[in-house]
């Protein structure tokens, strides 16, 4: 069981640190089992999911492709702990979210997930670095390294320099790469992302996936994205179709990345930065 | 352990702490002291200033009743200290008037009661002392009315005021002394009306009186006073008076101090039924009617006042459930983010409490305003209708803000309500 302390590997990992190549052994981040999901809208009943079996690797980065109705965003309202199944397990690194205690969900969801939504998803009356501290503000954490997190992960995404605007100062690429920031202002394990380039020009809607893939490639963050644009899928390692609540087919678009090995990490492509093998914080240490 | 150089360096401190394998080596939420307090502030006043027009006409209808309480607050301060010098002053006396059918006690002008009297008075048993008063108004045609008390000339014989276990303080110059004649002390309302100060003489009644003191402000009748001694007070009475036959000295009560010990009402009785044609008014029954008037005064007029902060309040209620509405999507971000219930409601209740803090402000600063230009006017008269205390500010502010905590409670728990897979469906 994960416990919420500082820094605490979790139990579902043997309380080590782990290498990318380590990982291949560990169980998925995200299971899902024969996962149903009903709710009403009006008097209609509606069966969002119905069935669904789902193993998302670490450090994978998955679309969620299908028609509207099709129950993406239920899916990804499950994996990110805003909605409960009906019947089926999810299981988040070893954790059966079932038996997780209804007071620990917003901590775990808090510490473990990361959101990005389509549109209007900043707080008008914050500035950017305040929407990207937001989530240390409810995290009771210290708050000099929270507003140095908010500005390091603005600074990731470009947008440091615009800090201090307010949403409406903003273009929507910019509020996007802001809502990427938030997302990953607390190092989360998975990164969800519904339609988040839905509102956006091409070219904007371009550098926000450049800058999703990077992060995934070197964060090593697992990123699930529902996205009607093929061109998003496009960049992902694996896109999933979804047809009347269930996946119907999965086309992998590239394995998923595989470790460098030791000479190539020494001679990274120019083009595309290599995912280095590092260790985490603690292990590089010793 | 040194670093690969050829290895591309990370552009980002943010990637030291997020290396490849992120999975237990990122930053937790961890449980701590609480943050963000001044951050909900900012929040809400950035909030407040988005929605100026309905936030300004919310902040302006607590600002109403706010400025209801400090005014009203004001009138009753005033008058509840003018009945306490008023309780002060009979706290050990017995006002003995005539018994002429008309009104007597505290509230008699004119000569009225043979002075003689007070010698028979004296005799009684369980009385210590007793002398005479004779009051009377300083102007021909002088009246009382809500917003003026006449000036009065209040003969006293110094010698026995001097004794008084209350006294009106001195705030200039002397108190009368028992060998003085065609001296007087003057109150605080006649110093400002008249522009009389020590050394100054005044015509009363056909009667130059020299200004030997000035008395310090009681928010009470002393401030509308004249004291001169009783025996020219006499003299001017019987100026006045050209249809009395009677060549006694004639005054408006006589004050009866009880012995240590004796029961002011057993001894009023004793003195009405030794001494026919006289109504004397014990210390409790002054206290008590004087308190009387005031607490129905009070309740009238901090009634209206809390009717018009509980407008106030639920005009912020509605604004902060509107508001809520509104911000369903925001709230279910913050939700997903990481807030939960308590973090809501700090902030909801944040956003209602400053607006109280503004509507006080405002509704005190207009109070203040209005107190001071009509006390600026009934002064003139004689007379200052309120009394703005620094207690009272503090309560109207206090009052403001508390409205605003438990105004904004309801909204609060309405926000909290909103579940955040909700509002994104809905969006």
């Amino acid at each position: 069981m994960i416990r919420f302390r500082k820094k605490q590997a979790p139990k579902a990992t043997g309380g080590k640190f782990f290498t990318k190549q380590e990982t291949k052994d560990l169980p998925p981040i995200v299971e899902l089992k024969d996962v149903h999901r009903n709710y009403r809208e009006g008097a209609q009943p509606v069966k969002a999911l119905r069935g669904v079996n789902l193993d998302v690797g670490r450090g994978e980065m998955i679309a969620i492709m299908g028609p509207s109705g099709s129950g993406k965003t239920t899916l990804l309202n499950i994996v990110g702990l805003l909605d409960t199944p009906d019947a089926g397990t999810v299981k988040f690194a070893g954790v059966d979210l079932g038996e997780l205690k209804r007071r620990k969900v917003p901590v775990f969801r808090q510490n473990e997930v990361g959101m990005i939504f389509q549109q209007k998803n900043l707080i008008p009356s914050l500035t950017a670095f305040e929407n990207v501290y937001l989530p240390f503000r409810y995290a009771r954490g210290k708050r000099s390294q929270g507003r140095e997190q908010a500005r390091e992960a603005l600074r990731l995404v470009g947008m440091l320099e615009r800090s201090e605007h307010l949403p409406h100062q903003l273009s929507g690429g910019e509020k996007q790469r802001v809502a990427v920031a938030r997302a990953l202002v607390l190092s989360p394990a998975v990164v969800l992302a519904d339609e988040p380039t839905g509102e956006l020009d091409s070219a904007n809607s371009h550098h926000v996936m450049e800058l999703l893939r990077e992060l995934n490639r070197r964060t090593g963050q697992t990123f699930i994205i529902v996205t009607h644009d093929r061109s998003v899928a496009d960049v992902c390692d694996r896109t999933l179709h979804m047809e009347d609540g269930k996946i119907k087919e999965t086309t992998r678009k590239r394995p998923v990345q595989k470790a460098p090995e030791k000479a190539s990490a020494k001679r990274p492509s120019a083009k595309r930065p290599a995912a280095p093998v590092q260790r985490a914080g603690k292990a590089r240490k010793r | 352990m040194g670093r690969d150089a050829t290895r591309p360096q990370p552009r980002s401190s943010l990637f030291f702490r997020c290396p490849p394998i992120r999975y237990g080596s990122r930053t937790r939420a961890t449980r701590g002291f609480p943050v963000g307090t001044i951050g909900s502030v900012k929040e809400a006043l950035r909030n407040i200033w988005r929605r100026k027009t309905r936030s300004a006409l919310t902040i302006f209808g607590v600002g109403i009743g706010i400025f209801a309480f400090v005014t009203m607050g004001a009138l009753s301060q005033s008058l509840g200290k003018s009945v306490q010098v008023g309780i002060d002053y009979f706290s050990n006396r017995i006002l003995v008037t005539q018994d002429s059918g008309g009104f007597g006690g505290p509230f008699a002008v004119g000569p009225q009661l043979p002075a003689s009297i007070t010698e028979r008075i004296e005799v009684i048993d369980g009385v210590e002392r007793a002398y005479p008063t004779l009051l009377l108004l300083a102007e021909k045609g002088a009246d009382f009315s809500v917003t003026s008390s006449p000036d009065t000339i209040q003969g006293v014989p110094p010698a026995e005021t001097a004794k008084d276990r209350f006294k009106l303080e001195i705030s200039e110059g002397r108190a009368l002394r028992p060998d003085d004649t065609g001296k007087t002390v003057i109150g605080s309302n006649v110093v400002q009306k008249q522009g009389l100060g020590v050394g100054d003489t005044v015509e009363l009644r056909g009667k130059r009186f020299e200004v030997v003191g000035t008395l310090r402000r009681t928010s009470a009748r002393p401030d509308s006073f004249y004291v001169v001694p009783l025996a020219d007070a006499v003299e001017l009475s019987r100026n006045i008076t050209q249809f009395t036959t009677s060549t006694e000295e004639l005054v408006t009560n006589i004050n009866v101090f009880p012995e240590e010990g004796v029961d002011s009402t057993v001894l009023t009785e004793r003195i009405e039924s030794t001494i026919s044609g006289v109504d004397g008014t014990p210390p409790e029954q002054l206290q008590e009617s004087l308190e009387e008037v005031s607490a129905v005064f009070n309740l009238i007029v901090l009634g209206s006042a809390l009717l018009a902060i509980l407008v106030g309040g639920l005009s912020v209620i509605n604004t902060m459930v509107m508001s809520v509405a509104e911000r369903r999507k925001e709230i279910g971000i913050k939700r997903v983010v990481g807030a939960r219930a308590r973090h809501i409601i700090r902030e909801t209740v944040t956003e209602t409490a400053l607006m109280g803090l503004f509507g006080g402000a405002i509704g005190s600063a207009g109070g203040l305003l209005l107190t001071n230009i009509i006390n600026a006017q009934t002064r003139k008269e004689g007379l200052e209708l309120f009394l703005v205390t620094p207690e009272l500010l503090a309560a109207a502010f206090g009052f403001a803000f508390s409205l605003g905590i438990l105004a904004g409670l309801y909204p609060a728990w309405r926000a909290t309500r909103v579940k955040p897979v909700n509002v994104l469906r809905e969006s």
